[in-house]
C-alpha cells in the first residue's frame, strides 16, 4: 500500500514550514490560548498530524489556510508556504491559494458539498474560478478527475447529486474538487472518520495515489495512530496545543521518545487479557494551562521544571525531535 | 445505478405522496363548508330577513317549508353543499345579484394588490435578510431586526393612513387613497381583470402610471405589515446555512464571498423561503380587509366589510369560504413544489 | 405478582421534583433580571393608565364639545379633540381599559379552552388528537378578519363576540402549544411511573406534565395579547366590537380616518401610536419570557 517515499534533498525552502504558532481565542474577558507554539514543516511527501480531539489538529488546518471561526486569532508565530508567510495575509490572497495551492478534504464528505448541485458542476467550479477555463473546459476536467479517483461511469455519475453518492465515494469527489486546481498541498482532515473499515482502507489508498499522481505533497490530519502508520512517511504529535514530538513514523511508532507518544502507541496495543492500556487523567481544559507542558497533569515522568516551563523541541536522535524536560 | 433503477418504484410513491395531500386538503375544505354552514344556521333567520316583520307565522313557515328550510340538518348540507358545488355561493340581499358574480367581479382588485404586496415584499425581505446573516449582529441585521419588530407590531390600517398623511396630504406625491384609479380615468378594456396588466396589454402608459401609482401605497403598506416574517425566515436559515459543513468546504477551496453568498447559501436558503412566501400569498389574499378599507380599494376584502354593515350576509360567507379554499389550495402547492426543489426530498419520499 | 414487586423496586426513587410556583420565580428573577426592561415598564404603564383612567384623564371621555371640534393639539387638549369635540387624550387613557380588558379576558379564555384540549390531545393521541388537530388547523386556515366578520354575522356585533372572537382566533395556538409539550412527555419513563404507583391519568397530567408547558404558555400569553390588542383594535375599525361613542382605539383611529386627508392628523395618529406601543410591549414581554426558560 505504501510506496517508497521520494527521496528528497534537503531542500532549502521547504513546502510548509510553522514555527511558534499560536492561536487564541477570547473567553471571559481571558485570552484562551488553543495552540501554544506549534513548530512543524513539511519535508517529505507525506506528513501526518495526529492527536487527541482538542489538540489542536483541525484548528492548525484552519490556521494554514487562513480559516479560523470567528472570535479565534493567530496570535504569535509564523506559517511560510514555499516561502511565502501566510500569517496576516489579506483575505483575496488567501483565496487565490486555497483550492489553487493549497486543498483541504473535511471529515463528512456528503455534507461538505452542495446538496442542491450536481458533483460535476461543483467539481468544475472550483476548476474555473481558479484558472478560468471555459465551461465546457471545466465540465471535462472535472470528469476525468473523477474517472481518475475510482468513479465508474463518471461522465453520468458527474450529473448526480452528492446524496446519491455513499460516503466513501462522496470522499473521491471532495478529493476531487480539492484536486481539481492541481495544489501542491492537500491536507485530510480526518478523511476517513466515520467510514467502515474497508471503505476507509479503500479512501486512503485514492488519497495517497491521488497525491502520487499530481505530484501533490499531503498533510494527513488523524486521531488514528493505525491510519498515520499506513499512510505518512513523518508525523507530528500534538497534545493540548502544542507539538510533542516530530520524526519519521517508523521511527515515532517503534521508539517513541515523548512519555505522550509512548502512551499513544501503547494503546495501539491491547495486552494479552485484551484490555486496552489508556493514558490515566482527562485532556485539560485550555483554559487551565498556562505555561507550562499541557501533558504534566497525567505524565509519568513529571516533574516541578515540567509545571512551570514549556518544553522546546529537540533533535534527540537525528530526525526526530521531542519536547520533553526529562528524556 | 440509480439512473437505471426503475422508475416505476419512485413514481408510485410519488402518487401515494401527492394523494395523501390532496386528500388532507379536500378534508380541510370540506370541513370549511361545514364551519359555513353552522354559521348560516346560526345567523339571522333567512326567511325574517326576507319578508321582515310584515308577515304573519303563517307566512313564514309556509315560506320556510317552500324555501326548504325545514329540512333535516343534513339535507340542508347536502343541498348547499351542491350548490356550492355548481358555482352558486347565494345571492345578496341588497344588489339582489349572484354572490359568485360579485365576487368575481371583485377578485382581480385583490389579486393585483396581493401580487404587488408580494413582489414589494420579496424585494425589501430577501436581501436585506441575506446581508442581515453575513453579518450577525451588525448594523444592518439590527435595523433589520427592528423592522421585524415593528413590522409585525404596527396596525396595517394605521400605517395606511400614516403613509396617506405624510405622501398624499404633506408631500402631495401619492394621489388620493380613493380606489384603483382617479375618479377621472377610465379603466382599460378587460383582458384579465386585473388593471395594471390590461393597461398594459392597451398599451396605455397613462391609465398604467395611473394604476401604478393608486397600486403603490396600500401594496406597500400590505408588504410592510405582512412580509416581515420572510425577512426573519430568511436572516435565520442563511446564518444556519453560513455555519453549514459545504459551506466551510466552498470556502476552503476558495470559492469568492459573492458565489459563496448569493449562489451556495442564498440557493439553500430559497426552499424554506419560497414556501413560506407561497403561504404569506394565500394569506394575503383573504388579508387585505383593513388595507381595502383605508384606501377604498375595491376588493372582496371591503366587499365583505360593506355586506356586513348592510347586514348582507351571504357575500361574507362567499368570501370566507373563497379566502379559505385559496390558502389551503396554497398551501397544497407549496408543499408539493417542495417535492420538485429540493432533489434529496424527491428521492427521499 | 412477584415479577410485579421487582418492578417496583427498579422504579426511580422519586420524580422529578416539580419547585413550587413561589420558588421558582425568585430564582428566575436572582437569574434573570436583566431581562425584565423597557417592555415590562412599558405595559406596566399601560395597566396603571387602565387603572387609574378615571383620575387621571382630564375630561370626561364621552362628553362631546362640538363647538371644539377638531382642535389641534394644545395645551389645553394635548392630543387634540375629535370630530364631536371629545378630548382624545382621555379617550386614549379610557381606551386603555377597554382595549386591555378585552385582550386579557379573550387571551385568558383561549387559554382556559386551548390548553386542557391541548393537554387532552396530546396525551390521548388517537382519534381524539387528530379530529382536535384537524379542527384547530381548520380554524386557523380562513383569514382572521373574514373569520371574525363571519362569526359577527352568526352572532350579532357587540363586545362580548369580540372577546369570543380573540379567544377562538387564539385558543387552537394554545391548543397546539399545549399539545407539542405533552406528547413527546406521554411516553416518557417518569409517567409511566407514575401510572404504575396508581395516580390517575388526569393527576398524572395535572401534577406532572403540563407544569413543563407553564413556560411555554407564559411566553405564548403575552404574544397573544400583543395578537388580541391588534384583533381588537382592526376589528373596531371595521365597527365591530365596541359600539361608539364607547372609547376603543380601533374605532377612534377609524373616527379619525376620514379626516386624514384633511391634514388633521391628530385624530388618528396618537390612538394608533397607542395601539403600537402596547403591541411592541406585549411582543417583548413574550419574547423576554421565552428567553428566559430557554437559555440556561
Amino acid at each position: 500500500m505504501l510506496a517508497e517515499p521520494v527521496p528528497m534533498s534537503e531542500p532549502a525552502t521547504k513546502l510548509l514550514e510553522i514555527r511558534g504558532l499560536e492561536v487564541s481565542t477570547e473567553a471571559e474577558r481571558q485570552q484562551v490560548k488553543l495552540l501554544r507554539g506549534i513548530d512543524l514543516w513539511l519535508d517529505v511527501p507525506r506528513l501526518g498530524v495526529v492527536g487527541e480531539s482538542g489538540s489542536g489538529k483541525s484548528m492548525t488546518a484552519a490556521a494554514i489556510l487562513g480559516l479560523l471561526p470567528p472570535g479565534v486569532r493567530a496570535t504569535g508565530g509564523s506559517i511560510r508556504f514555499s516561502g511565502r508567510e501566510l500569517t496576516g495575509l489579506p483575505e483575496s490572497d488567501l483565496q487565490e491559494i486555497r483550492g489553487r495551492q493549497i486543498s483541504i478534504v473535511y471529515q463528512n464528505a456528503i455534507t461538505s458539498l452542495n446538496p442542491l448541485i450536481s458533483v460535476g458542476d461543483q467539481i468544475a467550479r472550483v476548476c474555473r474560478v481558479h484558472t478560468g477555463v471555459s465551461r465546457a473546459e471545466a465540465w471535462r476536467r472535472a470528469v476525468d478527475m473523477l474517472a481518475s479517483l475510482g468513479i465508474a461511469d463518471a461522465p453520468h455519475r458527474a450529473r448526480d447529486y452528492p446524496h446519491q453518492f455513499s460516503g466513501g465515494m462522496a470522499q473521491r469527489v471532495a478529493i476531487g474538487a480539492a484536486l481539481i486546481c492541481g495544489p501542491k498541498l492537500l491536507i485530510a482532515d480526518e478523511p476517513t472518520t466515520g467510514l467502515d473499515a474497508t471503505i476507509q482502507a479503500q479512501v486512503l489508498d485514492v488519497i495517497v495515489e491521488s497525491v502520487r499522481r499530481t505530484g501533490a505533497a499531503l498533510l494527513l490530519i488523524s486521531h488514528d495512530l493505525g491510519v498515520i502508520q499506513a499512510t505518512t512517511d513523518s508525523v507530528v504529535v500534538l497534545y493540548a496545543g502544542l507539538v510533542m514530538e516530530i520524526g519519521r513514523t517508523t521511527d515515532v511508532i517503534s521508539a517513541p521518545l515523548n512519555p505522550y507518544t509512548q502512551g499513544l502507541v501503547r494503546a495501539l496495543t491491547p495486552k494479552e487479557d485484551g484490555t486496552i492500556q489508556f493514558i490515566p487523567g482527562r485532556v485539560p481544559e485550555p483554559q487551565t494551562i498556562g505555561e507550562q507542558c499541557p501533558f504534566a497533569s497525567r505524565c509519568p515522568l513529571v516533574s516541578d521544571r515540567c509545571r512551570r516551563e514549556k518544553p522546546l523541541l529537540r533533535e534527540l536522535r537525528p530526525g526526530q525531535w521531542v519536547a520533553c524536560h526529562n528524556v | 445505478m440509480t439512473q437505471v433503477q426503475s422508475l416505476a418504484g419512485p413514481a408510485a410513491r410519488w402518487g401515494i405522496f401527492v394523494a395523501r395531500r390532496l386528500g388532507s386538503a379536500a378534508v380541510a375544505l370540506l370541513g370549511v363548508t361545514v364551519l359555513l354552514f353552522i354559521v348560516t344556521h346560526l345567523m339571522a333567520d333567512p326567511v325574517y330577513l326576507l319578508i321582515g316583520q310584515r308577515g304573519s307565522p303563517a307566512m313564514l313557515d309556509s315560506l320556510r317549508h317552500s324555501l326548504g328550510y325545514d329540512q333535516p340538518l343534513y339535507v340542508q348540507y347536502a343541498r348547499y353543499l351542491g350548490n356550492l358545488l355548481h358555482g352558486d355561493l347565494g345571492t345578496s340581499r341588497y344588489t339582489f345579484q349572484p354572490v359568485a358574480q360579485e365576487i368575481a367581479q371583485r377578485f382581480p382588485a385583490t389579486l393585483s394588490l396581493s401580487i404587488a404586496a408580494m413582489i414589494l415584499g420579496l424585494i425589501w425581505t430577501v436581501p436585506l435578510g441575506v446581508l442581515s446573516a453575513i453579518r450577525p449582529g451588525g448594523v444592518l441585521d439590527r435595523i433589520s431586526q427592528a423592522l421585524v419588530e415593528f413590522g409585525v407590531a404596527i396596525p396595517s390600517f394605521w400605517l395606511g393612513l400614516l403613509f396617506v398623511f405624510f405622501l398624499y396630504f404633506m408631500l402631495k406625491v401619492a394621489p388620493a387613497p380613493i380606489g384603483q384609479l382617479d375618479i377621472t380615468v377610465d379603466a382599460p378594456p378587460h383582458v384579465t381583470g386585473l388593471i395594471v396588466i390590461d393597461a398594459m396589454f392597451a398599451g396605455d402608459l397613462n391609465v398604467l402610471g395611473n394604476a401604478l401609482g393608486h397600486l403603490f401605497l396600500p401594496a406597500l403598506t400590505l408588504s410592510l405589515t405582512s412580509c416581515p416574517p420572510i425577512l426573519q425566515l430568511t436572516r435565520n436559515t442563511m446564518i444556519q446555512v453560513l455555519r453549514s459543513d459545504f459551506i466551510r468546504a466552498a470556502r476552503s477551496l476558495g470559492l469568492p464571498a459573492r458565489t459563496i453568498y448569493w449562489r451556495y447559501a442564498l440557493q439553500n436558503t430559497l426552499l424554506p423561503v419560497t414556501t413560506m412566501s407561497a403561504m404569506t400569498f394565500g394569506y394575503l389574499l383573504g388579508g387585505t380587509v383593513l388595507v381595502e378599507t383605508v384606501f377604498s380599494w375595491p376588493g372582496i376584502g371591503l366587499y365583505a366589510v360593506q355586506s356586513m354593515q348592510r347586514a348582507d350576509y351571504d357575500p361574507i360567507l362567499g368570501v370566507v369560504l373563497l379566502a379559505a379554499t385559496i390558502y389551503i389550495v396554497v398551501y397544497l402547492a407549496a408543499d408539493l413544489a417542495a417535492l420538485f426543489i429540493d432533489p434529496r426530498v424527491r428521492d427521499a419520499s | 405478582m412477584q415479577a410485579d414487586i421487582v418492578n417496583v423496586a427498579q422504579l426511580p426513587p422519586e420524580l422529578p421534583p416539580i419547585q413550587p410556583a413561589g420558588g421558582q420565580v425568585a430564582q428566575i428573577w436572582a437569574q434573570r433580571r436583566h431581562l425584565f426592561n423597557g417592555y415590562w415598564a412599558v405595559i406596566g404603564l399601560f395597566v396603571v393608565v387602565a387603572i387609574l383612567a378615571p383620575i387621571l384623564a382630564p375630561y370626561d371621555p364621552v362628553r362631546s364639545d362640538l363647538p371644539n371640534r377638531l382642535l389641534p393639539p394644545s395645551w389645553q387638549h394635548w392630543f387634540g379633540t375629535d370630530v364631536y369635540g371629545m378630548d382624545i387624550y382621555s379617550r386614549v387613557l379610557w381606551a386603555t381599559r377597554t382595549d386591555f380588558s378585552i385582550a386579557l379576558i379573550g387571551v385568558l379564555l383561549a387559554v382556559v379552552v386551548g390548553v386542557p384540549l391541548g393537554a387532552l390531545s396530546g396525551y390521548l393521541g388517537g382519534l381524539a388528537d387528530d379530529a382536535l388537530s384537524r379542527v384547530s388547523e381548520m380554524i386557523q386556515a380562513i383569514p382572521l378578519f373574514l373569520f371574525a366578520l363571519m362569526v359577527f354575522a352568526a352572532l350579532g356585533n357587540s363586545s362580548r363576540v369580540l372577546v369570543g372572537v380573540v379567544a377562538l382566533v387564539n385558543a387552537p395556538i394554545f391548543l397546539k402549544l399545549t399539545r407539542s409539550v405533552v406528547l413527546p412527555l406521554r411516553n416518557a419513563d417518569f409517567i409511566a411511573a407514575a401510572r404504575c404507583a396508581g395516580l390517575r391519568p388526569i393527576t398524572v397530567v395535572i401534577k406532572h406534565i403540563l407544569p413543563n408547558a407553564l413556560a411555554p404558555v407564559s411566553s405564548q400569553f403575552s404574544i397573544s395579547c400583543a395578537y388580541a390588542i391588534q384583533i381588537t383594535a382592526g376589528l373596531s375599525f371595521l365597527g365591530f366590537g365596541v359600539p361608539i361613542p364607547y372609547p376603543e382605539w380601533g374605532s377612534m383611529i377609524q373616527e379619525g380616518a376620514s379626516r386624514i386627508i384633511y391634514g388633521e392628523w391628530w385624530t388618528s395618529v396618537f390612538p394608533g401610536l397607542a395601539v403600537l406601543i402596547a403591541v411592541l410591549g406585549f411582543g417583548g414581554i413574550g419574547r423576554q419570557v421565552h428567553k428566559m426558560y430557554t437559555t440556561s
